[in-house]
């Protein structure tokens, strides 16, 4: 029981991380039509920021996490800019090469910045842990689920009762009729840009603790985030937060029961097994380009 | 329906109903097309034509029943119209830019044989040989069409008239038994809409021909029956004649022209 | 009856309907098999202008590079799949050839590789036939890793985390263990790819996957077989890759799980974008340049990932043909448009399409001789 419950904890609060990365892609994908893979690499980009202003430079964590969204927010407007407004008559084709391009670039850049040696960043909570149900549950566990389910509520109240929030909806329904209604595409383009990145930033801060920072970190759980959007339908928001608890839960369940040494694989397998049942996704939405 | 005719049935759709999310482009059609017979499809805008051809060529999901010469054939699949000999040609013409005119004609082929990888490598003599047959055809196709002189210029390059005729060519490269087309003659000035008359009535000696289109005078010479779509129902049929002194037609029309 | 007698065989064929031929097919206009011939025999050389064992490596190395380029050139550039698998293809040949040529030789292992890689993209391609593009490249970015993963902890067959070393290399009953040896070798593979490749173009398979990469469900409705042409196109181009997979692993001596990553399916793509990705020259350029590159960047080797990533941006921004529309490379009778990059621009001329000339004059379309199959 206590080996279940402390899988379990450790799943869901990989989801949690999970389902920050993807809300980001889905919001992008809702937005603009853009999948964007640079996602994992931003969220090492919030990693980074963390270490670089807790541990090297002691600001307190609160205003260094603050600091670190608002540096995130910007660099994906800038992604935005750069990578994707001068391509948008281009095929899709072109925007995801342009996307793994961006990706590497950011991976390198940190390499330059930080040196490939792995940091580490503290847990703003401690490094206490919870007993329950005979798991050692550690307190950062419970910060990132916590953070996630508050920033998810948020955002909803934002997309349902703000007005950003309702053109940000029009635009994802009908782009062409939110052009006609004038609503500004591409300052909301820049800013869903923004926003995708700073929640991977923010992930990235929540899950550095967990784990040893290195320039990887976004990447691996990239693929559980694809892995969630794609189950979920790129489109249905609800669907992919369920979808990532789902497949991280999955996972370290299968890691512990079945074999540890597949455990990076079985996010891929289910993509893969997933795509093969549902080629276009567990809901049947296609993929629109639309920008 | 119409006069009751002694030629057998090319095209038989029953009840063909397209549904996008909430609104209903295709409602309950049904529509038949003779060998050798020339059918116009008209109706305003919207009216569910394009969609309907769609349906027929397999692009969108459909439900109903189409029967080709009799058998019946599986909606949904844009592989299974050809393979019966149903061609279809678009309002916007389907050319790939990165290939010359010939080879937009060629890939339309009937014959299936020799063309592959397997054939490139280990059967080059035999996959010259047809291809070779197909070169001849495909001339002959853009002879037609009067784009034979373009041959191996790069499709990227025609005017939008030329590209219509380029689909055509491929369109008789298919050798089909029943042509579908979407508003051939669209963009085309009055003199290139007569040549296209010409070539449709050469084509209609032999093939089966569904047209949409808007262009009254082009349809009367053409077409023997005419089926009048409004929001996807059919609401008229019968001679060019019947057709245009039908009151429902007039006033679909009128209430599309505010 | 060898491909070239073939070859023969067929010009001559068509020399006799010269006079009563109606248009010819646009591909005849090109020089390929001249400019192969011409490039086997230059490369060919090399042994004798240098036996430097660091020159000869590098260059056995932007031989392993060319051959894993054209696997891209084929899923990429023809079949329109943006794949992320290339390590999977890679790996699954090395291994492969190491474990088949114990029996047979170097041969054997050579053709192993190639067929079991290529059955495996052609597997995975049909499994997800019907996925749009960004679900397949993520699938393939899944398959990737994944496939590494798997292959890490198939100690039998791959040997583990230590590998395999000590790999001999035999030919024929000659065993080939000079770096002039394994160039040669090398470039024997890229020359029989590059022969296929060739062939390929030069028929009318080379129409038909294009059309059916162009035109999605509307080449379906003019009755081609999408499916096919797209699971035999991704398929062969994996097969190359396993074919380079058996390349690196005789040449080398050794392999382990370090020496495949998911990186090099970005290495490849950019290969291809700065080589061009309206020709079959355009992968080879861009392998040898990007071999050449790291060698020259050498102190700068901390910041490759940068100026890699930096590149790849430049060409998709500026110019989609990369560097093979800047040079007059194989001078073809009729302009090529760039791929599936270009094809949003039907009017105007093809955007970094295919070469064209230096001073500026538009390409007559019409092939001035003799053409030859």
């Amino acid at each position: 029981m206590g080996e279940f419950a402390s899988l379990l904890a450790a799943g869901v609060a990989q989801g949690a991380i999970a389902s920050l990365i993807a809300l980001g892609i889905v919001l992008l994908h809702k937005t603009t039509g853009i999948v964007n893979f640079a996602q994992g690499d931003l969220l090492t980009l919030g990693a980074y920021l963390g270490v670089f202003l807790v541990v090297d430079h002691h600001v307190p964590w609160v205003p260094a996490y603050l600091l670190t969204l608002a540096v995130a927010f910007v660099v994906g407007m800038l992604i935005e800019r750069v990578g994707y407004a001068p391509l948008r008559r281009q095929p899709i084709i072109t925007v995801i090469i342009s996307t793994f391009a961006l990706a590497l670039g950011l991976r390198a850049l940190l390499v330059v910045w930080r040196g490939q040696d792995a940091q580490s960043l503290p847990a703003p909570v401690g490094a206490g842990v919870w007993h329950v149900l005979g798991a050692a549950i550690p307190y950062q566990n419970a910060l990132i689920v916590g953070v996630t389910a508050v920033v998810c509520a948020v955002l909803v109240v934002v997309l349902h009762r703000s007005t950003v929030g309702r053109q940000v909806r029009a635009l994802a329904a009908d782009r062409e009729t939110a052009l006609l209604q004038g609503i500004r595409v591409s300052r909301l383009s820049a800013l869903m840009f923004g926003l995708s990145a700073a929640l991977a930033a923010l992930g990235g801060l929540l899950v550095a603790p967990t784990l040893s920072v290195s320039t990887e970190l976004g990447f691996g759980l990239l693929l559980s985030s694809f892995a969630a959007c794609v189950l979920g339908g790129f489109d249905r928001i609800g669907a992919t937060v369920a979808a990532a608890f789902t497949v991280s839960v999955a996972q370290q369940l299968a890691a512990g029961y079945v074999s540890p040494d597949y455990v990076e694989a079985y996010p891929f397998l289910i993509l893969l097994v997933a795509l093969v049942i549902r080629p276009r996704g567990l809901f049947g939405e296609a993929i629109g380009v639309r920008y | 329906m119409n006069a009751p005719s002694t030629v057998p049935p090319l095209l038989e759709c029953r009840d063909v109903t397209v549904r996008f999310g909430g609104v209903t482009a295709v409602d309950g059609v049904c529509l038949d097309v003779s060998v050798r017979e020339v059918v116009g499809l008209v109706g305003p805008n919207g009216s569910g034509k394009s969609t309907l051809l769609n349906a027929i060529s397999g692009l969108v999901n459909a439900r109903g029943e189409v029967y080709v010469n009799r058998q019946p054939m599986p909606l949904r699949r844009p592989g299974e119209a050809i393979r019966r000999g149903v061609f279809r040609t678009f309002q916007t013409p389907q050319i790939d830019p990165n290939l010359t005119c010939l080879e937009n004609v060629l890939v339309a082929s009937t014959d299936q044989g020799r063309r592959g990888a397997s054939a490139a490598w280990l059967r080059r003599r035999a996959m010259w040989a047809r291809d070779r047959a197909r070169w001849d055809e495909a001339d002959t196709a853009l002879r037609r069409v009067g784009l034979a002189a373009r041959a191996n210029v790069p499709a990227a390059g025609l005017a939008y008239g030329e590209r219509r005729h380029l689909e055509i060519a491929r369109a008789l490269m298919a050798r089909p038994s029943l042509l579908l087309m979407d508003e051939p003659a669209a963009g085309l000035s009055s003199t290139e809409t007569h040549r296209l008359a010409d070539l449709l009535e050469q084509v209609g000696e032999n093939t089966g021909l569904l047209l949409v289109e808007h262009k009254i005078a082009f349809l009367e010479r053409l077409c023997r029956r005419i089926v009048v779509l409004q929001t996807g129902r059919r609401i008229a049929a019968g001679s060019p004649a019947e057709v245009w002194a039908d009151p429902a037609v007039a006033a679909a029309y009128l209430g599309e022209a505010r | 009856m060898s491909v070239i007698d073939q070859v023969r065989g067929g010009a001559e064929h068509l020399r006799d309907r010269a006079a009563a031929a109606p248009s010819r097919p646009a591909v005849f206009g090109r020089r390929q098999w001249e400019t192969l011939i011409v490039v086997a025999v230059l490369a060919a050389l090399l042994p004798l202008v240098t036996n430097g064992l660091y020159l000869l490596g590098v260059a056995t190395t932007a031989t392993i590079y060319a051959v894993l380029a054209l696997g891209f050139y084929f899923q990429f550039c023809l079949a329109g799949q943006f794949s992320l698998a290339t390590s999977a293809f890679y790996a699954t040949g090395a291994y492969t050839s190491v474990w088949a040529a114990r029996h047979g030789g170097f041969l054997v292992g050579l053709v192993a590789a190639a067929v079991v890689a290529g059955l495996v993209g052609a597997l995975l391609k049909l499994a997800l036939a019907r996925s749009p593009l960004i679900h397949f490249s993520i699938a393939t970015l899944a398959f990737g890793s994944l496939a590494l993963i798997v292959l890490r902890n198939w100690e039998s067959f791959t040997g583990g985390a230590t590998g395999r070393y000590g790999i001999r290399t035999e030919l024929f009953g000659l065993s080939i263990t000079s770096p002039e040896g394994f160039y040669l070798l090398g470039l024997a593979v890229l020359v029989i790819g590059l022969v296929l490749a060739v062939a390929f173009e030069r028929s009318p398979a080379r129409r038909d996957v294009i059309f059916a990469r162009d035109m999605g469900d509307v080449a379906r409705t003019t009755g081609l077989r999408v499916r096919r042409i797209q699971v035999a196109a991704f398929g062969i181009g994996a097969a190359y890759m396993g074919a380079a997979g058996s390349l690196l692993a005789h040449t080398s001596g050794f392999i382990n799980t370090t020496s495949f990553s998911v990186e090099i399916s970005l290495d490849v793509l950019l290969m291809v974008l700065l080589g061009g990705v309206g020709s079959l020259w355009g992968p080879v350029v861009g392998a040898v340049v990007l071999t050449v590159l790291p060698e020259v960047l050498r102190d700068m080797a901390d910041y490759k990932d940068l100026i890699y990533a930096g590149i790849i941006l430049l060409v998709v921004l500026a110019r989609p043909g990369g560097l093979a529309s800047l040079v007059v490379l194989a001078r073809p009778a009729v302009v090529r448009g760039g791929a599936a990059l270009a094809q949003v621009r039907p009017r105007r001329r093809a955007v970094g399409g295919g070469p064209m000339r230096l001073d500026g004059a538009p390409l007559d379309a019409t092939p001035t001789r003799e053409p030859k199959p």
